[in-house]
């Protein structure tokens, strides 16, 4: 650990057992209940990783990208940028280092705004270079990002859904930020423009340097571009290990059901039928003790009471009774491993 | 760098500017409401400088003269004169300047508070939204009518009045499309983008959320304007509304009724002009919510 290169001494993101809680009014005459969308959540990502993060829907990866983001604070928590926790740093700091592309391209883009407008947004509210120079940085970013430049007096509604989310890249890019939040940002799009896009995306990380927390409900995608993959399941991260080992080896029984069920034809369908029998319990009211215990084929007498512990970043864990001595054991090798290599990766 | 898809067609559609105007255009309602909105604007501004006779000349050597088209009638007053020897004419272009002041007046005043209310509260929601709602229920449960008189009667008739109060009631329906249609664009992701990217409140609420909201509200504007001057003209002809001398239609429609079963003519020219007015106002509003594209919103 004395042996880290200096840029990797923090993380340039990092989650410190982060919870988002909502009230919500299930009814108009009960109380109203705690929804925990964000469960006690630790998460590092490294200069130039791709960290994918899985999960059905409704299980919090959104509410997840709104904290990193700072649009939400924490109900309880961390959220560190370069070690330096987020509630001390302003909107626009923060806005120039970490930047979002949404999923749907349709209604990231405000219709009433030239593309022009869309991408030199950024630059305006920051006030970057002179105001003379925008159109030049503009058509340079979209040069970039594959756009001709006769678009640019454009409006979205002139555009495909690809050229559209060339423009949200380009719009979330065009202030140089570090990190970039994607949320789903091809689920929306036809086939194939998909790979376009994922190739398109893969290239301006290598060229800007960038780091990348990559939400997707498709296995496949992250597969193919991530350096780590993070398994939510209820607001909890489940499982978070190296892409290649995950892969090749998922421990937690909901990653495997998860990885059975890409081989199932319909890659880019959302995330396909996991075969679990019940479905997707209520956010509202999680099973006690291990959440997965309802749909888990593995469950033991105790994982109905007690839930197993809590994934620690650092080093890969996962959160399954299973594993429980597997894990005080992998610890050991992976530190072992780190020492010795010093690789930034091995997170 | 990644190669540009080709697979799109992107000259072929036309700026959502452009595609409204042509869609407007097209549209019959908004063509023929326009057009007689702004026939009647014109007569208001400019008609009164065109006729010889002023809308307070009393010539009580020829009262209630019919109409042009009556027997009787004559080119001197092609509408005829009333009780006290006026021009019809003259009075009623004047009262058509009065009906649209009182219109454009009051959608001033009850836009800008029901806007204001309904923006806040769709956006921020929260304790802001509750107190909003709050304003709104208090509002739909007061009787407008009852009101209005009340306060007319004690403070007096004028046209300033007249607009401050209609202007402080009708901001509900503003206040209640306002709302909604902010809400639906609270959460939306090119608002999330704006926050991201570190625009200040003010700034999202008047680049990104008012001009998406704007079909709304001009559509709103048109209804209440119809509904201000319909209102005037009701308090008028209940003797609450702008004081006698100044011709207003609702005041003509009232002074009219004593001598309807014989001189109707008298009721029915202020009451063609202020259908035709009110009608046109809604042709135009319904327009436009007709051509405001799902794309636009
Ligand atoms: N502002 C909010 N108020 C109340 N509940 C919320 C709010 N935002 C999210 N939730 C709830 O939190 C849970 C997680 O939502 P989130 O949008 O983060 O899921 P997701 O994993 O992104 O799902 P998807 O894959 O469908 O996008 C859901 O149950 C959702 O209903
Ligand atoms: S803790 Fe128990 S129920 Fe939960 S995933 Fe592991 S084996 Fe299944
Ligand atoms: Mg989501």
């Amino acid at each position: 650990m004395v042996t880290d290169p200096p840029t990797t001494a923090h993380p340039v993101l990092e989650l410190r057992a982060v919870s988002k809680v909502y009230r919500v009014q299930t009814t108009m005459f009960n109380r109203p209940r705690d929804l925990r969308a964000v469960d006690d959540v630790s998460l590092q990502l490294h200069r130039g990783d791709v960290l994918g993060l899985v999960g059905e829907s409704g299980c919090g990866k959104s509410t997840l990208s709104r904290l990193l983001l700072g649009l939400e604070a924490p109900t309880s928590g961390e959220v560190l940028i370069d070690g330096k926790p987020m509630t001390g740093t302003s909107i626009r700091d923060r806005a120039r280092r970490i930047q979002p592309i949404f999923q749907d391209p349709y209604a990231s883009l405000n219709p009433r705004k030239t593309v022009a407008d869309i991408i030199a947004l950024p630059l305006r509210v920051h006030s970057i270079g002179e105001r003379s120079d925008d159109a030049k940085r503009v058509t340079e970013m979209m040069d970039r990002v594959g756009l001709p430049a006769r678009m640019l007096l454009n409006y979205p509604n002139q555009l495909s859904g690809g050229q559209r989310q060339r423009v949200a890249i380009a719009r979330a890019l065009v202030m140089r930020p570090e990190i970039i939040i994607c949320d789903e940002p091809t689920s929306a799009l036809d086939v194939s423009v998909q790979s376009q896009i994922l190739n398109l995306l893969m290239d301006l990380h290598d060229e800007f340097g960038l780091t990348y927390l990559f939400i997707s409900h498709d296995l496949s995608v992250v597969q193919h571009i991530a350096s780590r993959v993070a398994v939510m399941y209820l607001g909890r991260i489940i499982e978070a290990r190296k892409s290649t080992q995950l892969f090749a080896d998922p421990l937690h029984p909901y990653s495997k059901a998860l990885l059975d069920s890409v081989l199932t034809p319909e890659i880019g369908m959302g995330l396909p039928e996991t075969n679990l029998g019940a479905t997707f319990p209520n956010p509202i009211d999680p099973p006690p003790g291990c959440a997965f215990h309802p749909r888990c084929g593995h469950a033991m007498q105790r994982c109905h009471k007690e839930r197993p512990p809590t994934l620690r970043e650092g080093s890969d864990r996962v959160e399954c009774w299973l594993h429980d001595d597997l894990e005080a054991e992998q610890t050991r090798a992976v530190d072992a491993q780190r020492s010795t290599a010093a690789t930034p990766d091995t997170v | 760098m990644a190669a540009v898809d080709h697979n799109a067609p992107v000259e072929a559609a036309p700026s959502p500017h452009r595609a409204m105007l042509r869609r407007a255009l097209a549209h019959g309602g908004v063509t023929i409401g326009a057009g007689l909105l702004l026939i009647i604007i014109v007569m208001a501004v400019i008609g009164p400088f065109l006729i010889a006779h002023g809308p307070y000349d009393q010539d009580l050597t020829a009262r209630l003269v019919p109409p042009i088209w009556m027997e009787g009638g004559s080119w001197e007053h092609p509408f005829g004169t009333d009780q006290l020897g006026r021009d019809y004419l003259a009075r009623l272009l004047y009262g058509a300047r009065i009906s649209l002041m009182i219109g454009f007046g009051t959608v001033f005043i009850a836009g800008t508070i029901g806007t204001v209310l309904g923006v806040a509260a769709g956006y921020f929601g929260g304790r802001v939204d509750m107190v909003v709602t709050f304003l709104i229920s208090v509002r739909l449960s007061t009787p407008l009518v009852l009101v209005a008189l009340a306060v007319v009667s004690i403070v007096g008739g004028s046209l300033q009045v007249v607009v401050l109060v209609l202007g402080l009631l009708l901001w509900d329906r503003f206040a209640v499309v306002m709302r909604a249609s902010t809400m639906q664009l609270r959460a939306i992701e090119y608002v999330t983008a704006a926050r991201a990217i570190g625009c200040s409140t003010p700034r999202i609420l008047t680049r990104e959320i008012m001009p998406n909201v704007m079909n709304n509200l001009i559509v709103v504007t048109t209804l209440e304007m119809a509904h201000a001057i319909l209102l005037e003209a009701v308090l008028s002809f209940l003797g609450l509304g702008v004081k006698p001398p100044t011709p207003s239609w609702g005041l003509m429609i009232a002074e009219g009724r004593e001598v309807l079963l014989f001189e109707p003519w008298l009721i029915t020219i202020p009451g063609l002009a202020l259908l035709t007015l009110v009608l046109s106002i809604n042709l135009v509003g319904d327009g436009i919510r007709d051509v405001t594209s799902p794309e636009d919103r």
